[in-house]
């Protein structure tokens, strides 16, 4: 197992994969309010709070609050740390998922 | 936890489902968030082909009643098919889709009021039936172009330069034929990359 890469712990669970891939599909620079990213998810506001908290909390996401006409608008955005983060992951997942010899057609 | 094809439906899925979740929850968010533009290319394509006819067939004041139905049913479903999908979510992509749908609304405005303005200058009715649809098909051939060059698509690019060679054919076409040859030139070609969108996927 050595020359593996690691795969991200923090992108690596199936909750949080799901959330990082879907912030990165949209374009960068561009954030979703949190209903919307619930209702694309469809995962609880509980569940999807926690998850968020541990990508904010490694950097990868970040979370602003502000208000439209008077209604708090709580909106995420992948950072470019987590852009980053995760299309390293990916890389890696790829590299994991490459045959071991040379051989493969593939 | 490297190993590839570990899978635990609780703890962090094998590198293979791991690849399989972002191509679903990537697919899944960009298809919901993101209007289908092919929808926009199908919904104008038989537009233009109907107006197209409909000159062709009626006399002129009635196709320009039934053209400004159409087109009004037109721009009403296009703002309600860019905006819905797009709504909450924000940031340097909504600023491109508003200067982008302004380049349009403004561009055509301005065909409009330049028509009205040949008009007023007295140019002959004759004329004014062959030019002024030209020089429509001219003005959204070039932004097919430009809308080719800011998102790199070559079906836009494409479309733009064909829209600008039937907008010229049109004029040497002359009356009653013009009409004809911008419906199935202009129509024709947009319906062919609204295929091709829709045959590709979504974002082509």
């Amino acid at each position: 197992m050595i020359g593996l890469p690691e795969l991200d712990p923090v992108i690596h669970a199936q909750a949080r994969l799901r959330v990082t891939s879907s912030l990165a599909a949209l374009p960068a620079g561009d954030k979703i309010t949190f209903p919307r990213l619930q209702q694309l998810l469809e995962m609880t506001a509980g569940n999807l709070s926690t998850h968020l908290r541990k990508l904010e909390d490694a950097g990868y996401v970040e979370i602003t609050k502000s208000h439209q006409r008077r209604t708090p608008v709580t909106y995420v955005e992948l950072t470019k740390i987590g852009r980053r983060a995760f299309e390293d992951y990916t890389a890696a997942l790829r590299t994991l998922l490459e045959p071991p010899s040379n051989g493969g057609a593939s | 936890m490297n190993d590839p094809h570990h899978t635990d439906a609780e703890g962090p899925p094998s590198a293979a489902d791991a690849l399989a979740i972002i191509e679903r929850e990537q697919a899944r968010t960009s298809s919901k968030v993101m209007p289908n533009i092919a929808l926009f290319y199908a919904l104008w394509g038989a537009i233009w082909l109907a107006t197209g006819v409909l000159f062709f067939l009626l006399d002129p004041a009635t196709a320009s009643w039934a053209t400004a139905a159409v087109v009004a049913v037109g721009v009403v479903t296009s703002a309600v098919l860019g905006a819905r999908p797009g709504r909450g979510v924000t940031g340097a992509s909504t600023r491109q889709g508003l200067f982008y749908g302004l380049g349009w609304a403004i561009s055509l405005s301005a065909v409009g009021v330049f028509v009205a303005g040949m008009a007023a200058l007295g140019v002959p009715g004759t004329a004014m039936a062959v030019l002024s649809p030209a020089l429509l098909a001219l003005v959204v051939g070039a932004l097919y172009l430009l809308t080719g060059a800011t998102w790199s698509s070559i079906p836009d690019f494409a479309l733009g330069a064909w829209v600008m060679v039937v907008a010229v054919a049109s004029v040497f076409a002359g009356l009653p034929g013009n009409s004809l040859v911008l419906g199935l030139g202009v129509g024709g070609g947009l319906l062919v990359v609204a295929g091709l969108r829709l045959t590709r996927g979504r974002r082509a």
